[in-house]
């Protein structure tokens, strides 16, 4: 936000009438005095209920309730309303809605509050709570965890590269163990497994096929041949029965037992006949009438007679046949042997076959009839040339033995090839894998690493800049002092944690709280608080409250206090401090005060009926000019407000050069004490001034003037005596003392407050340079005083 | 003291980190956006790291090593 134009409460707190306090934007510090009682604390609630949506001072209280506290006496939350403006326009109103305050727009104006309670409690907080409060400058959880995941991938990637290596070694290993069980050939495992895998496989696999063909020919050969021997087999006994029959017809007694044999064969086809179907009346033959029923009478007699005869006939058809069958079974089988045992010699001329031992001799067994022979082809094949193929079959049989174990002894030397082929893709797979990890492992660990200590330095450094601010800050207030903040640090062990540690006389590292004094404490806590406000207003958009921060601070510390806000006032939009010290006003209504930065507010005593009521302050020495020119002239206030502002400036010069006054307990001087007092410094003060004010080049391009107030002086202290006679007490010789005469005397004094301040600032040089006092202006355009010492 | 307003000290760190990543070659400048907004979201996974650490990955002749062997 920008500076402070306007605020405005109702029903707020002590605002029981409707109450605005407009501010003067160019002053980039508020003043606002108030003895208590007068509604102070008010107004910087209103400031934190705008700003924070916080109950302010009601927040740590637990004797009240915002709900019917916030609202004047009297009023409801609905009634309460807080607007603030700033000097861009901008503006944020806060309501309340039953206990809750509410704030809109609801992106919140930045404004920070110092109360006196809070500077007690950073002065006593523990190391968590003062964590607490830079916190959302160092804490980054977003960054921890990616760092967190970061470190869990090069975890990750550590692991996979140490599975890579253990697989490496696996593979190597089963290789090695494999290269000796096979004799340790060639030299090392690994020329042995590349030999070994570059050979051609297939030529193997060749060989292979054609053992097992061969061995499988042999084999079916063998099959047939006991298949074509059960054929014969049973042709044997088909002709036995033949011949057993044979015995058996000519066994049986009969006139001619072949006729008969014939005769009830042709009966029996005629007795069927006659059993199917109609039949003509008259015999197709010899067309004579036929007795069907007497015929078949007829017939079924004879059959009966000639029964065994029938039997014998019929049994003879089924022995012919079945020797038939036996016979054509067997001539197949004869055939399907030979094919086999053909095909079977034709597989061993095959050249991985011929090398097998025996299988030249068994070959040469081979019946050179059967040679070029095919099933079906004319003649067949003679019965040696099939005896000669059973031999050849027969003997073969060992052979097939042969065959089977070569064959077995090739597929072993296969399965190895691939084997070792297999492990070695693996180990070059794992080089290959493990180097590539190893690498990425490397790299994700220095990631995480650089992560880490980036992180920590990040806040590491926030910490030390914050605690070198706190120094710097805390120096200006007590300068040359042996006692300062020495370290902040987050504690180690418990992260959320932030250590405070000090220098005291020789002692390094000591707990503050322990050897500090209350203002010491008191200031140190505030010029921490102050270091971490700077830190949040980088533009310059925080408005800084300071609600009666400082109670046991004397006037020189005071006054140091004053200095370094007026200074420290440009890192913000706007400083409101207020105080029920009217010391603290004055210090800035004399000229020893930046007062022209700073705008000064009085309120004045409340009461229910009138509510909070505010007046501006005149700075001492404009309202010393407006009371001359006032009519009709007051002559006694003129004096009066002439003599205090004289007395003021000569006590800070006094103050300034260690002059010499008379000591009181009090330190009140009279005017003539200090016009004494301050008469030799005057031989020698001298004021450089740009020659227009707030000239930035004025040193370089030499633009300066000399004022020297010694003139004034001169004349002042001539006419001194006005101030007590017309401005403080009753006495005859006052009353002689012309209207002109006391004038002259309020206008040399003004003459001098103006040689002496600067008039951008309003400030009398208070500020150590190198040989001279300076403003409270941004060099060069700032106002020097000379000399340093007397 | 009041209540907190965001000024996320996330953002400048991660720059920071971002900038020294990359300076070390570690993580993949073609990625510099993408890592920024996971780092300051706090969402970047251990997968997103694998993956920026290995885009970085110069060029090297491991291929032509291993068709040697
Ligand atoms: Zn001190
Ligand atoms: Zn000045």
């Amino acid at each position: 936000m920008k500076a402070l134009k306007k605020l405005e409460l109702r029903a707020f707190r002590g605002a029981s009438k409707p109450f605005v306090l407009e501010f003067d934007s160019s002053k980039s510090v508020a003043l606002l005095f108030g003895e208590n009682g007068t509604g102070k604390t008010t107004i910087t609630d209103a400031l934190d209920a705008v700003g924070n949506c916080s109950p302010g001072s009601l927040k740590d209280r637990s004797s009240t309730k915002p709900k019917e506290h916030l609202p004047s006496l009297g009023r409801t939350p609905a009634d309460v309303r807080v607007r603030l403006e700033d000097s861009a326009g901008n503006s944020w109103t806060a309501t309340m809605s039953n206990s809750r305050l509410l704030a809109s727009p609801p992106e919140l104006p930045l404004i920070r509050v110092l109360r006196r309670s809070d500077l007690l409690k950073l002065v006593d907080a523990k190391p968590s709570e003062r964590y607490e409060v830079l916190r959302r400058f160092v804490d980054v959880p977003a960054v921890v965890r990616s760092e967190n995941t970061l470190r869990d991938a090069a975890t990750d990637a550590k692991r996979r590269f140490d599975d890579a290596v253990k697989h490496r070694s696996e593979a190597e290993q089963t290789l090695h163990q494999i290269w000796r069980q096979n004799g340790s050939p060639s030299t090392s495992w690994q020329a042995w497994a590349n030999d070994l895998t570059s050979q051609k496989t297939g030529d193997l696999d060749e060989a292979a096929k054609d053992l097992r063909t061969a061995s499988d020919a042999i084999l079916k050969a063998l099959s047939s041949l006991q298949a074509c021997r059960v054929a014969k087999a049973r042709v044997a006994e088909e002709e036995r029965k033949q011949a057993e029959h044979r015995q058996q017809v000519e066994k049986t007694q009969a006139p001619d037992t072949r006729m008969a044999m014939d005769t009830a064969s042709l009966l029996r086809k005629a007795a069927d006949f006659l059993k199917q179907g109609e039949h003509a009346d008259a015999c197709p033959v010899c067309r004579q009438p036929i007795p069907i029923d007497e015929l078949r009478r007829d017939l079924d007699s004879r059959l009966g007679q000639l029964g065994q005869y029938e039997k014998l006939a019929t049994a003879q058809v089924r022995i012919g046949n079945d020797l038939k069958g036996a016979q054509g079974t067997y001539d197949r089988q004869a055939e399907a042997f030979a094919t086999d045992a053909i095909a079977a010699y034709a597989v061993l001329q095959q050249p991985a076959v011929a090398e097998i031992d025996g299988a030249p001799d068994r070959c040469a067994d081979f019946p050179v009839e059967a040679a070029g022979w095919i099933a079906g082809s004319d003649p067949a094949l003679s019965s040696e040339a099939l005896r000669a193929l059973a031999k050849f079959v027969q003997g073969a049989e060992s052979l097939a033995i042969s065959l089977r174990k070569r064959e077995q002894r090739l597929q072993q030397q296969l399965g190895q090839i691939k084997t070792v082929r297999a492990l070695l893709n693996n180990y070059a797979k794992a080089v290959a894998e493990s180097q590539g990890l190893e690498k990425l492992a490397q790299r994700l660990k220095r990631a995480s690493d650089v992560v880490r200590e980036t992180r920590i330095r990040f806040t590491d450094d926030i910490l030390a800049s914050v605690a070198r601010e706190t120094n710097r800050l805390y120096g200006l207030i007590h300068p040359n002092e042996r006692i300062a903040l020495s370290k902040l640090e987050l504690d180690k062990a418990r992260r959320a944690s932030l250590v405070q540690l000090s220098h005291f006389e020789g002692a390094d590292d000591v707990p503050p709280q322990a050897y500090f004094s209350e203002s010491h404490l008191d200031t140190l806590a505030f010029c921490f608080w102050l270091a971490v406000a700077k830190r949040e207003s980088p533009s310059q958009d925080a408005v800084l409250v300071l609600d009666d921060v400082f109670t046991s601070v004397d006037s020189q510390h005071l006054a140091r206090i004053s200095q370094l806000i007026i200074d420290e006032s440009r890192h913000f939009a706007h400083v409101l401090i207020t105080t029920h010290q009217r010391r603290w006003r004055d210090v800035f209504r004399y000229p020893s005060g930046a007062g022209n930065h700073t705008q000064l507010i009085e309120l004045q005593r409340w009461s229910l009926a009138k509510g909070i009521r505010a007046y501006q302050t005149r700075l001492a020495l404009s309202q010393l000019v407006q009371s001359i020119a006032s009519e009709p002239f007051e002559r006694q206030r003129v004096a009066q407000e002439a003599g205090i502002l004289l007395e003021a400036m000569l006590d800070h010069l006094a103050l300034t050069y260690r002059c010499r006054v008379p000591r009181t307990a009090t330190s009140d001087y009279t005017l003539s004490e200090l016009l004494n007092g301050t008469s030799s410094l005057f031989q020698k003060l001298a004021m450089e001034k740009p020659t227009t004010p707030s000239d930035a080049t004025a040193r370089s391009s030499n633009r300066f003037k000399t004022v020297e107030p010694k003139a004034s002086f001169t004349k002042l202290k001539a006419t001194a005596l006005v101030r007590n006679q017309v401005g403080a007490h009753y006495n005859l010789t006052g009353m002689e003392i012309s209207d002109a005469e006391v004038a002259e005397f309020a206008q040399l004094a003004v003459e001098l407050a103006e040689a002496l301040s600067c008039s951008v600032c309003g400030q009398i040089p208070g500020k150590k340079g190198g040989s001279y006092y300076r403003c409270s202006c941004a060099e060069p355009a700032a106002v020097r005083m000379l000399p340093l010492d007397l | 003291m009041s209540e907190e307003t965001p000024i996320d000290p996330a953002h400048t760190l991660a720059e920071e980190v971002v900038k020294k990543l990359i300076d070390e070659g570690l993580v993949s400048s073609g990625k510099r956006a993408e890592i920024l907004g996971k780092l300051t979201a706090g969402t970047a996974k251990a997968e997103d790291w694998g993956l920026w650490t290995e885009l970085a990955l110069p060029e090297e002749d491991d291929a032509q090593d291993e068709s040697q062997e």
